[in-house]
């Protein structure tokens, strides 16, 4: 249950310096830059470095100011732009969720025995999958690779930056759905495997396809149950082609952004979008300030 | 002059960050299509078989299995085409026919007994649901792309590198109203 083998009643110092540290750690760089107090911060290096500094600091703030406006735009356009879908379509590809995070099947409790129960708690459980739940579907979330990009909620306790059971969340990531049809037991597999199967048991291959009655199987007869085995083998797939997957969501392909978050998207989408107009005039004024100067 | 450049190095920057984002929306609409087509390809791999099988039952439905029979091939015809507008109205005209056709199956005790039929009505109606949901998925994600190639500055950059619209895959009136039960039954 806890992912670096701690003793879960570990100090408060330890659990407090990994709540604040997770916006920086699991939520990036570039959304903790969209932060009010880190724009604010920012704001003030400016203006003490035009003040006070030589113009190799000023060119570089203006080079990074640039680049959190590019970075900041791309997520805008990212949240504003892909299209939400609903897990039962079982789209493949790269999409946007909403839904009810829940505990996967038969696990009742998860997290701090002094807490209540989360899903994902900064420190202490950061790889365990557990699902999204929309009206006709559910998704598997390894959080793992994720870009964690959570606010306290009045769940349990005002301050704790977790993901609770029955928390609304937002997903961008690329959906893949698991069935018979994708998973090692592919249509080459099932043949390989009845031949295999056949072949350990002699007597009932020969009953089969020994049709002359010589005692062994001639090239002939090889060729048939090959294709009785490949016709199983067909029968089977298009089987399961019909069975309900197990959609997951682990990654996304690209270097496109994955991200679990429990701020509704348009919230987070103005956030972004307004923080990338700050740091363009950030970019845009030291280069005014430079030409006038 | 390094004023200058600076701002220029800024704005070229800012045009490939568009230019991408383009290219991302292109993909995603590309994505969402594939995503529909390979379950109208299984739902027409499907309908031969419920053919046949309502074949043996329902001598006195010709005109009903021929009207299916029909609307499978345009629908086919229609996705070699490519031709979205043709793919919405067979696919219509598909529906109603199914619908009609599972209707009647009702006066056929046999056929409604038959594992088969249950089999091949239920996979049918399972990919039906999943083609109105990716088909709703397909039209945001298109739409998003028509919406930001005709927006100011995207528009110049669609403009220049030729970005297309995408046609929506739209919901007829047929498809709009509730089910005449009534109407099916009509024979």
């Amino acid at each position: 249950m806890f992912s670096k083998q701690q003793s879960p009643f570990l100090g408060w110092s330890y659990f407090l310096r990994h709540q604040y540290r997770v916006l920086w750690r699991k939520g990036g760089l570039v959304n903790a830059m969209a932060r009010p107090s880190l724009l604010l911060t920012w704001a003030l290096c400016g203006y003490g470095l035009i003040y006070s500094t030589g113009t190799v600091w000023l060119w570089l703030f203006a080079l990074l100011s640039l680049s959190f406006a590019l970075a900041l735009y791309q997520r805008y356009r990212l949240l504003v732009d892909t299209a939400t879908s609903a897990v039962s379509s079982s789209a493949q590809g790269y999409v946007a969720l909403q839904g009810t995070a829940r505990l996967p099947d038969g696990e009742y409790t998860r997290g701090l025995p002094q807490l209540p129960v989360t899903l994902w708690l900064p420190g202490y459980i950061e790889d365990q999958p557990f699902y999204l739940l929309d009206d006709a579907g559910r998704c598997l979330l390894y959080p793992e690779a994720a870009d964690i990009v959570i606010q306290p909620s009045n769940h349990h306790y005002h301050w704790l930056q977790a993901i609770y059971p029955g928390q609304t969340l937002y997903v961008l990531g690329d959906m893949r759905t698991y069935t018979g049809d994708n998973t090692r037991h592919g249509y080459h597999y099932r043949v390989s495997e009845l031949l295999a199967r056949w072949k350990s048991n002699s007597f009932n291959l020969l009953g089969a396809f020994d049709k002359n009655g010589d005692g062994r199987l001639c090239a002939e007869e090889w060729a048939v149950a090959v294709k009785s085995a490949q016709q199983l083998a067909r029968e089977a797939q298009a089987e399961n082609r019909y069975k309900t997957g197990t959609h997951i969501i682990d990654r996304s392909s690209g270097g496109r952004l994955f991200m679990i978050s429990n701020i509704p998207p348009d919230r987070l989408a103005t956030r972004y979008r307004i923080a990338s107009g700050l740091y363009s005039a950030a970019w845009l004024g030291v280069l005014v300030i430079y030409y006038s100067a | 002059m390094i004023t200058f450049f600076a701002m220029l190095g800024g704005l070229i920057v800012w045009i490939i960050v568009l230019y991408n984002h383009l290219v991302m929306l292109k993909n995603n609409s590309d994505k969402a299509w594939s995503n529909i087509d390979v379950l109208l390809k299984q739902r027409n791999e499907e309908l031969p078989k419920l053919i046949a099988v309502c074949k043996e039952h329902m001598q006195y439905e010709q005109e009903t299995l021929q009207r299916v029979i029909a609307a499978r091939s345009r629908v086919e015809t229609a996705l070699k085409a490519g031709d979205m507008g043709s793919i919405g109205m067979a696919e219509d005209q598909l529906r109603l026919g199914l619908g009609q056709l599972f209707a009647v199956a009702e006066d056929y005790p046999e056929l409604k007994a038959s594992d088969a039929f249950l089999q091949l009505q239920m996979r049918i109606t399972t990919l039906e649901d999943n083609i109105a949901d990716r088909r709703e998925f397909y039209n945001d994600s298109a739409n998003l792309n028509n919406t930001r190639i005709e927006q100011f500055p995207d528009v110049l950059i669609a403009r220049m590198f030729s970005f297309r619209r995408y046609r929506l895959m739209s919901f007829t009136t047929l498809e709009k109203h509730d089910v005449d039960i009534a109407a099916n039954f009509k024979h």
